[in-house]
């Protein structure tokens, strides 16, 4: 019968894998004796790797646009009649808030309303991602240089995508409204319960702490509630999808399985003389076009 | 010129193991399409198992811990995480080599399916020892059979990229 030989090729190369393994077990205590000096580790890392990442995520970018290139073609003509149908919608839409923001300033200035007001807001594309059960984050080419800012609220499209967490020179991390470590206190708008949603990985984020999740109904807005002193009041996270005695799940309306682009924008709450308009700061990479 | 010209391709080939590991980590991270992603999320661990098995002269065990802390650094989790799998697996993988030389092609893709299996379990026992409650098994369990399916295929293409005189199974 022939036997295994199950003997380390030497003992200096056994002695060198334990000390690495000792190693990498103090690393894991240095983590999270010390997070913030594990997250400058971290940014530094990215940004020296950014140049790289940035290259390899032009192919995945392309191949992500192809489903979505093919079924437009194939509906071109059906998208069309809706779009126009919904423009002539929103054309009324736009009236109406046009008229509600003039009545709203005017409001605002018979109240001395102090206005949250956004200072700096950038659009950035998004060169590597971390989606599974545990982490949750993406990694965008803006960074300190291009004025971004731990805690800024990140945005595609739709809603809240997440925050910044942490910020290089070249790069920055955001983390996902998904991951299991992401909290932020929120309101269901219609039912005004207030409620702190949380990342639960794969699955549908939740909210936690309602008070009378009774109250609270399939399809509801779920909004940012501006406590916490990040993001501010109203910013649209998501609709509520199911709700099972005490759990409330929430499905976010950002498109978290499909970032290329998102917009970072830092609102500075309670400072009243803050109202420069968007896009005061360059974007480091254009928006597409609708 | 020749000699030049074989050396350059001999330390080509020769950092072919660490090269090929490098770049798959980097390229895991890019906003691929989601299948697209799980296939890739599985191929590092399988990559490194096929060269600790293959050829562990070339891929010293300095490589996995460095390629784990690059890959944790990357994705923003906890540093040490992945390096921590990584050295679990090379240090199992390699403390076998005798055993990858004597038996079967099937014989080491076993092994290496049992040792992929174990080591892919390290973050998912962190994670659910620090959020205190159990997390969920299935996207564990679907990359585990991701790799372990992944293994044949890698090591089929790898054997022939790498002529270099073989070691191991």
């Amino acid at each position: 019968m022939r036997r295994s030989a199950p003997r380390h090729s030497s003992g200096t190369g056994f002695a060198a894998a334990l000390i690495f393994i000792v190693t990498t077990l103090l690393l894991i205590v240095f983590t999270f004796l010390f997070p913030q000096s594990a997250a400058t580790l971290r940014a530094g890392v990215v940004d020296l790797f950014t140049p790289v990442l940035d290259v390899f995520s032009k192919p995945a970018a392309m191949l992500q646009e192809i489903p979505g290139s093919v079924g437009d073609l194939a509906h071109l003509r059906e998208e069309n009649e809706d779009l126009r149908k919904e423009v002539t919608g929103l054309k009324i839409w736009a009236q109406t808030a046009h008229q509600m923001q003039e009545e709203n300033q005017r409001l605002k200035d018979l109240l001395k309303y102090k206005d949250e007001g956004v200072l700096n807001f950038l659009t950035t594309r998004v060169i590597a991602e971390n989606t599974g059960s545990f982490s949750n984050s993406v990694i965008v080419t803006a960074g300190a240089r291009d004025g971004v800012e731990k805690d800024m609220v990140a945005l595609d499209d739709n809603g809240v995508i997440g925050r910044v967490i942490e910020v290089g020179t070249w790069s920055a991390r955001i983390l996902l409204l998904s991951d299991l470590n992401f909290r932020l206190p929120v309101m269901v708008e219609e039912a005004r319960q207030r409620g702190i949603f949380t990342g639960q990985g794969r699955d549908d984020p939740k909210l936690l702490y309602v008070s009378q999740p009774a109250e609270v109904k399939v399809g509801m807005r779920v909004v940012t509630s501006g406590h916490g002193g990040i993001f501010p009041a109203g910013l649209p996270v998501g609709l509520v999808k199911e709700v099972k005695d005490h759990d409330v799940m929430v499905s976010p309306f950002g498109r978290l399985d499909r970032l290329e682009f998102v917009r970072l924008a830092h609102y500075h709450l309670g400072d009243t003389t803050a109202t420069s308009p968007p896009e005061s700061i360059s974007p480091v990479a254009p928006a597409k076009a609708p | 010129m020749d000699g030049i010209f074989y050396r350059i391709d001999h330390a080509a080939r020769a950092s072919l193991p660490v090269i090929s590991c490098f770049i798959l980590i980097l390229l895991t991270f890019a906003p691929w399409p989601p299948l697209i992603k799980s296939f890739l999320q599985a191929l590092p661990l399988v990559l490194l198992c096929f060269w600790v098995m293959h050829r562990p002269d070339l891929f010293k065990t300095h490589w996995s811990f460095l390629l784990g802390l690059l890959y944790d650094m990357l994705a923003g989790q906890v540093i040490g995480l992945t390096a921590l799998s990584f050295l679990v697996a090379d240090v199992v993988l390699r403390s076998q080599r005798g055993f990858f030389r004597n038996y079967s092609f099937l014989a080491g893709w076993m092994a290496a399916s049992f040792v992929i299996a174990g080591v892919s379990l390290i973050p998912w026992a962190m994670a659910s020892t620090f959020s205190g409650e159990l997390r969920e098994l299935s996207p564990t369990g679907i990359r585990i059979a991701f790799s372990v399916l992944l293994f044949p295929v890698i090591a089929g293409t790898l054997q022939r990229l790498s002529p270099l005189p073989r070691e191991g199974f």
